[in-house]
């Protein structure tokens, strides 16, 4: 199993989707403790007070704020096309059977893939942290909340473990990277959807929408924030369901499915 | 058929919705073996070679390899080459057979030799991009010689080679099997090439096996008279 990571992690960090996944995560970082970092010297306003006063600087806030830019912006479209490129691209293209022409369970190979891609995706976020902490702390001081980051960062890992079995299960659907990608995007615009009309119910009086909401995938995937300090724990839980409900379907659907 | 044969086939079948791609085929092919797999396009010869390798799930019947029935540990002696080879464009062709090498369970370190015998070692550090259909095809043989398999099972191995290259493929091919033992299993439509190489042949039409000969004598009348002339 180990020589199966390794390869999968030898031809994934040479795809372009992959660099360019880790070049962003390099870019964001800078480019939010840069924007940290001139607004914290500037004299701008907020509400009437100089914006120093009104927001925290540091090395530390500028992790923070660069790890949401990342959820934000960037790790589910990276994610889903970069699991797009190494599961559905590669049925497509027949790369999977010339790995499965080998004495290789499909397990073992849903397996290899998905720990290498983990892998890809601890990388980023361990690029967006050192980046961030680095350059931030030299620029604006240490001080800060320090264990939120490394939480964040830690459960982040587990988020994008989430993306990682939608991708692949939308993978076993779609014989396209392109296709991963916008079918995952439309899952996020629904969730988000049914997210705002499940509020907007309870905001007019609908009793136990709560309750449905945390069963809704976004829940999970933002478990993340726990480094701000927000219950988390059914987020978590409904997380680690998503992931391994996904998994297991993905399993099921690679094992049956014909290998052109 | 006997237990120790390197590929049996009983009965095995293949439906796609309700057109039948395999119908009942059963076959064995001996240790140290050549055989010669022929039909015309669309007789259901790739389709009998993704169920062999376990691609595609048969609707019904058994296969096995060296005795051996489980579909993924049937693939232990086995090296592969399925209509055109696929690779990683983006790598170069020795990072290929590496990937498959860690597949396999093999060491790297005989992949120069294996790349030498293909005539690729020159090549071996350029991208799969910039090689040819007939390079390709050529790293394609490459890679199912990883692990020296006990049995080989080629489809259509020299599509888009230069005379040139189908005889360094039939000589390989050849030499494989006379000096390691190793039993090939080969689909082709060239008659000669396949007259020239195999010790015996099969002959599959409308997913059905039609004839299963020895090579000698007018092949191409046989094989004819097999397919009722649908391929002219």
């Amino acid at each position: 199993m180990k020589n199966l990571i390794q390869a999968e992690w030898r031809v994934l960090t040479k795809r372009s989707a992959a660099r360019g996944l880790l070049l962003v995560s390099a870019l964001v970082p800078v480019l939010v403790t840069v924007v940290l970092g001139l607004a914290s010297g500037s004299e701008m306003e907020f509400n009437g007070r100089p914006i120093r006063e009104v927001f925290s600087f540091s090395g530390p806030h500028a992790a923070t704020l660069s790890l949401r830019v990342r959820h934000a912006l960037i790790l589910p479209m990276f994610v889903l096309f970069v699991t797009g490129a190494s599961v559905a691209s590669e049925r497509a293209n027949h790369m999977l059977r010339e790995r499965l022409v080998r004495a290789v369970s499909r397990d073992a190979l849903l397996v290899a893939k998905v720990l290498a891609l983990l892998g890809l995706c601890s990388l980023s976020l361990a690029i967006n942290a050192l980046v961030a902490l680095s350059l931030g702390t030299v620029w604006m001081g240490a001080e800060g909340p320090w264990s939120s980051v490394f939480l964040g960062h830690f459960v982040s890992v587990w988020t994008d473990l989430g993306l990682i079995a939608l991708g692949v299960f939308l993978s076993t659907i779609f014989r396209s990277g392109a296709m991963v990608v916008v079918s995952g995007l439309l899952i996020f615009l629904f969730d988000q959807a049914l997210n705002a009309g499940l509020s907007l119910l309870g905001f007019i009086g609908v009793g136990g929408t709560d309750a449905y909401q945390m069963f809704l995938p976004s829940t999970g995937w933002n478990a993340w924030v726990v480094m701000l300090g927000e219950e988390v724990w059914f987020s978590i839980l409904n997380l680690i369901l998503w992931t391994i409900g996904l998994l297991f379907l993905a399993r099921h659907r690679l094992t049956k499915m014909d290998v052109p | 058929m006997k237990a120790s044969d390197a590929l049996v086939t009983i009965g095995l079948g293949r439906n796609f919705g309700q057109r039948a791609a395999l119908r009942e085929l059963s076959l064995a092919v001996r240790p140290g073996e050549v055989y010669g797999f022929l039909g015309p396009n669309g007789a259901g010869k790739t389709t009998a070679i993704r169920c062999i390798l376990g691609l595609i799930s048969p609707s019904a019947g058994q296969v096995s390899i060296f005795g051996e029935d489980d579909p993924v540990q049937r693939l232990r002696h086995v090296g592969a080459m399925v209509e055109t080879p696929a690779f990683h464009a983006f790598l170069s062709g020795k990072e290929n057979l590496a990937l498959s090498a860690a597949y396999a369970g093999v060491d790297v370190s005989g992949l120069d030799g294996i790349l030498d015998e293909v005539g690729l070692l020159d090549r071996a550090h350029d991208r799969v991009s910039d090689y040819s259909l007939g390079m390709r095809q050529r790293l394609g043989l490459a890679r199912a010689l990883i692990g020296q398999p006990r049995l080989l099972i080629l489809d259509e191995p020299t599509n888009g080679m230069d005379p040139r290259g189908i005889k360094d493929v039939r000589e390989l091919l050849v030499g494989l099997a006379e000096q390691r033992g190793t039993t090939i299993f080969i689909s082709s439509h060239l008659l000669a090439e396949v007259q020239q190489m195999c010790t015996r042949v099969g002959i599959l039409d409308r997913g059905a096996l039609v004839s299963e000969s020895g090579v000698d004598g007018d092949l191409e009348a046989r094989y004819l008279a097999a397919t009722q002339g649908i391929e002219s």
